[in-house]
């Protein structure tokens, strides 16, 4: 079997099932033969069938539903079909998921991870295309891990369910659910060299860099299905200008390290955040104003962001492709602070 | 007067029923009454949503279930947990903004945890937890059960519906009690709530039953029966309980006439309760919970404030 | 009627399709419903049907391991069997020798230099993107150096590594150069001597070394980084004498030509008439059938057999335990990963890799 993002999750989900009677996974369509709308439950419910409970259509109730399950020694494993749909269970992530342990003064625990794919690039159309991640940005307590095909995403989920000892929502981006994780070789993965980034807890950071990560002249921080655009974007100026990259992704979007672009941001000076939700209050401006105020002094030009518009995200191809950040975009910024 | 689990509960006579009702009810009656008092001399900050009238509706159903039951409760919280915990203590402190409260002063009036008692603001919000609640106990074999309270005002909410859906379907062990009493904030139920509310229940394929006294007695027969069946059928079941509060909403929010409420103050669960006992038992029992009360807001007053941590 | 087969969008995910095998055979007659061929997507199998009868015509582009994209030609089904089919080429196939290839990348500003210097990009190739610094480098190093030394005893040892070590043992042995030391620049400066042997200076001092200590034979024992072993070779051969370092439990036959600055191993068995270029690295128990020819700067693993009559070129990589059919020619700059058996021919650059457990 390939090794893709959707079946090494898969397999996770397996492995975790069977170390722990009490992991639960509740979601639509989750059943087989149908599997899940990505197939990423596909076995599980034949498998372990007293563990994989499928739902009606009901977001806000299986989210409260997971949080009472994980207050009373459950470790639940929501799945919503369509991170669209997170909205409809937005009471229960901000008003009670998030709240419960700090307002009962830490007399309850809770492990809980609600997984979601996120992104466009299909044609679904505007209410099956988005990345609302960001809209969690200010809910304290929650965390958000956002995969890419650089980290070991199996790994990834692992921790997030049982290693994490809090709420943690967890975004795939649905474009990558068929991308084979890349493998590294003696510190390289195709063009790009790759390490990890020192990370003393669960959620790694990967940096990759077109030029064995010696002089670099621009810094690219992003995560999850734009990685794609990123590490394309990053070649082609390479050949096209000699312009060295460094990238940075994390898995941890929120709360977020700023302490990784460090070592880059000494090199380079200049930073471009590129994420595919809309640009207005999102993870990008959050970032740049952390960065401006912890390594003003490193800054040689503004933090520049590429996101989505501040539109909703149309189904024609073409349409799509004006909104959602694109190759291009990626490119032209990177020149554009380049010359700065 | 200390909590009596129900076994032992079952074995006393009716006067002694009666006298721990009654004391119990007093408590809860007393507190509120001494809450809102301090609110007036701005000893508490904040709000709260004080349960006075309405005690029968906790001791008639929290007596039938034990220690190891959940119970899950809304705004109007109160008198649902000084029933479950006895903790008149820790919730004063709690509203007094002090360190040793029931939350280290974080939650506050709504948001209160403790053992297997839990509350929270969003009134429909908390129905789907509590569900999960009751069903990681199933998933357990535990045994136990969950009390979900909620108002008139909650059936408003998409996700109530949601919940019992799932309740049902999955044969979960929750006990769902309307507490109805007419008016949710400053909106009469009936100009909220199309058609019937147990026939919502019905809908689900939960049983449902209703009961519109304020005698805890009968409160508690029938809220045996649902515990019972709860327990036993390992199924939801939803009861309606008819109820009056006579205070307002939270605090000077009150619109109702005063006739409707001296009216309903006819059937004031501690009238129908106190009618068992003698004059002189009233008494020394109400002196006994106003000098507890007393001295547990001369304990709290001395308290540390909260802290950050 | 003509009839094309098409590939159709499969699913909404996938790019492209895998051609997985052919069913059917060129110019056979086939019926409505004749499975053609059989392709494959991350989400499953499709079996691609013909919906008319007639003689089909494959598209002899496309093969087995290939890439196809949706709205591809793979064949053509015609009532005629004198059809003469003409397939677009659209870029829609994507064969996998291609794939399989290493891409060279170079990028604007380095290739400009590469062709104003009439440079030959294989000899630059880092294995990574070739940039204007890498092809600025070359340059440098590739520059002649004005030696003309005196023909001596004298010896110098590239590489201090366990390649050194041992081709210093052999040297010793067997042979009676004087042996002057190593040049390693990694252990430069870090130990004074391996086996016994004094580390005089980094690679890059040589010229430096050589004004010191003069010598004339050069043996160069580093076989990990065959680019170097190769461009240090075109860089001083014409000054150096760069012996061949030849195990005496080698078995050569005495018709054998080989060139200079080669390592042959132990219980290598080379055979008649072979040739062997420049600067090769051969490990043991390697069996060269004969009338084989192997170019410059190759690099065989342990146990490498090859049958008679085979042709190896330049800068190729194979690794242990691989196998070569009878009058192949593997052309240059290919590598082959542990344990292949090749049966055919392969174009320059090809890369053939397993998965290995």
């Amino acid at each position: 079997m390939k090794k893709t993002v959707a079946n090494e999750l898969n397999l996770a989900l397996d492995r975790l099932l069977s170390s722990n009677k009490y992991v639960h996974i509740l979601g639509e369509d989750i059943l087989d033969p149908y599997g899940g709308a990505f197939k990423v439950t596909k076995g599980l419910s034949t498998k372990y069938p007293l563990q994989v409970h499928c739902t009606p259509v009901s977001e806000a109730a299986i989210v409260g539903i997971a949080s009472g399950l994980a207050m009373r020694g459950i470790i639940p494993i929501v799945e919503i079909m369509f991170g669209d749909f997170i909205t409809l269970s937005m009471d229960q992530i901000v008003n009670h998921i998030s709240k419960y342990k700090w307002m009962y003064n830490n007399q309850v625990e809770f492990s809980l991870v609600i997984r979601t794919p996120m992104g466009g690039g299909r044609g679904y159309g505007p209410t099956h295309s988005q990345s609302l991640e960001k809209l969690f940005l200010g809910v304290p307590f929650l965390k958000i891990v956002a995969l890419s095909y650089y980290h070991n995403v199996g790994e990834l989920l692992e921790s997030a369910v049982v290693k994490d000892k809090g709420p943690v929502l967890f975004i795939e981006n649905k474009r990558l659910y068929s991308e084979e994780l890349r493998e590294e070789k003696k510190g390289f993965v195709d063009e790009f060299s790759i390490r990890q980034y020192a990370d003393k807890d669960l959620y790694p950071t990967i940096l990759l860099s077109t030029n064995n990560f010696k002089e670099t002249d621009v810094t690219v921080l992003t995560y999850g299905g734009m990685v794609t655009l990123v590490e394309q974007a990053a070649l082609e100026v390479l050949i096209e200008e000699e312009i060295f990259v460094e990238m940075v992704v994390p898995s941890l979007i929120k709360p977020f390290d700023a302490d990784v672009l460090e070592e880059s941001l000494s090199k380079t000076g200049r930073l471009i955040i590129v994420e595919e939700g809309t640009i207005t209050g999102g993870w990008g401006a959050e970032v740049a104003s952390v960065v401006q105020e912890k390594y003003f002094g490193y800054l040689k030009s503004p933090v520049l962001r590429i996101a989505s518009r501040d539109l909703p995200i149309p189904s024609a191809k073409y349409l799509e492709s004006l909104v959602l950040p694109s190759k291009e975009d990626v490119k032209n910024k990177i020149k554009r602070i380049y010359r700065c | 007067m200390k909590i009596i689990d129900t076994a032992e509960f079952k074995k006393l006579s009716h006067i002694q029923k009666a006298k721990y009702f009654f004391y119990r009810m007093l408590l809860i009656r007393r507190f509120e009454e001494e809450v809102l008092a301090l609110f007036s001399k701005d000893l508490i900050y904040g709000t709260t949503h004080a349960y006075i009238g309405q005690e029968a509706d906790a001791l008639g159903v929290l007596i039938n279930i034990s220690k190891n039951d959940i119970v899950f409760s809304n705004h109007r919280c109160h008198g649902h947990y000084l029933t479950y915990t006895d903790d008149v203590e820790g919730l004063l402190c709690e509203l007094m903004g002090r360190r040793n409260g029931v939350c280290g002063g974080r939650g506050g009036s709504q948001h209160l945890c403790k053992g297997n008692f839990y509350s929270n603001g969003i009134q429909g919000g908390i129905v789907p937890c509590a569900t999960g609640m009751a069903y990681a106990e199933k998933i357990k074999n535990s045994d136990n059960i969950a009390v979900v309270y909620i108002g008139d005002g909650t059936l408003g909410q998409g996700v109530l519906y949601e919940s019992m859906n799932i309740a049902s379907l999955w044969q979960i062990p929750i006990l769902f009690v309307l507490e109805n009493n007419e008016y949710a904030q400053s909106t009469y139920y009936k100009d909220a709530i199309a058609g019937s509310i147990l026939a919502r229940a019905q809908a689900f394929g939960i049983e449902a039953a209703q009961i519109a006294t304020t005698d805890v007695f009968q409160i508690c027969e029938r809220a045996g029966y649902a515990v019972n069946y709860v327990r036993e059928n390992i199924h939801p079941f939803f009861l309606q309980i008819d109820t009056y509060r006579f205070c307002p909403h939270s605090k000077s929010d009150d619109y109702r006439s005063i006739e409707e409420i001296e009216k309903r103050k006819e059937l004031d669960p501690l009238k129908l309760c106190g009618k068992l006992l003698d004059a002189a038992e009233r008494t020394a029992l109400d002196a006994d919970v106003s000098n507890r009360i007393s001295k547990a807001v001369e304990y709290a007053m001395k308290q540390d404030l909260s802290i950050m941590i | 009627m003509l009839n094309r087969i098409i590939i159709p969008r499969l699913d909404v995910n996938s790019e492209f399709a895998i051609f997985i095998e052919w069913c059917v055979e060129d110019g056979q007659y086939i019926k409505k419903g004749d499975v053609v061929c059989v392709l494959e997507t991350s989400k499953s199998t499709y079996e691609i049907e013909t919906e008319q009868n007639g003689y089909i015509f494959t598209n002899k582009n496309v093969k087995k391991g290939d890439k196809v994209k949706c709205q591809a030609v793979v064949a053509m089904v015609a009532e005629s069997k004198e059809f003469v089919p003409k397939f677009p080429s659209n870029g829609k196939i994507m064969n996998s020798e291609e794939s399989q290839r290493g891409i060279m990348r170079v990028t604007k500003k380095a290739q400009k230099l590469i062709d104003e210097a009439g440079l030959n990009i294989a000899d630059i190739w880092t294995g990574k993107v070739i940039k204007e610094r890498d092809v600025i480098r070359y340059i440098e190093s590739s520059r002649k150096i004005s030696i003309t030394p005196v023909e001596d005893n004298n010896l110098v040892i590239i590489g201090a590594g366990r390649g050194g070590e041992f081709i210093s043992q052999i040297l010793k042995d067997h042979y009676k150069y004087n042996i002057l030391g190593f040049l390693d620049s990694v252990l430069y400066g870090k130990v004074d001597s391996v086996c016994d042997y004094k580390v005089l200076g980094a690679i890059t001092d040589l010229e430096a070394v050589y004004s010191k200590n003069p010598f004339f034979n050069v043996a160069v024992s580093i076989s990990s980084d065959m680019r170097f072993r190769h461009s240090f070779y075109q860089r001083y051969s014409s000054n150096f004498n760069f012996i061949n370092i030849i195990h005496p439990k080698a078995f050569i036959e005495g018709n054998v030509k080989m060139g200079s600055g080669n390592f042959i191993a132990a219980n290598t068995y080379i055979g008649h008439f072979s040739v062997i270029g420049n600067n090769c690295w051969v490990a043991a128990g390697c069996i060269i059938e004969h009338h084989n020819s192997i170019g410059d700067s190759c690099l065989l693993g342990p146990s490498v057999s090859t049958s008679g009559s085979v042709v190896i070129g330049d800068r190729t990589i194979i690794g242990t335990n691989c196998c070569f059919a009878p009058k192949i020619k593997v052309e240059n700059d290919c590598i082959i990963n542990s344990g292949i058996t090749v049966t055919a021919s392969l174009e320059a650059g090809t890369e053939l890799k397993i998965k290995k457990y």
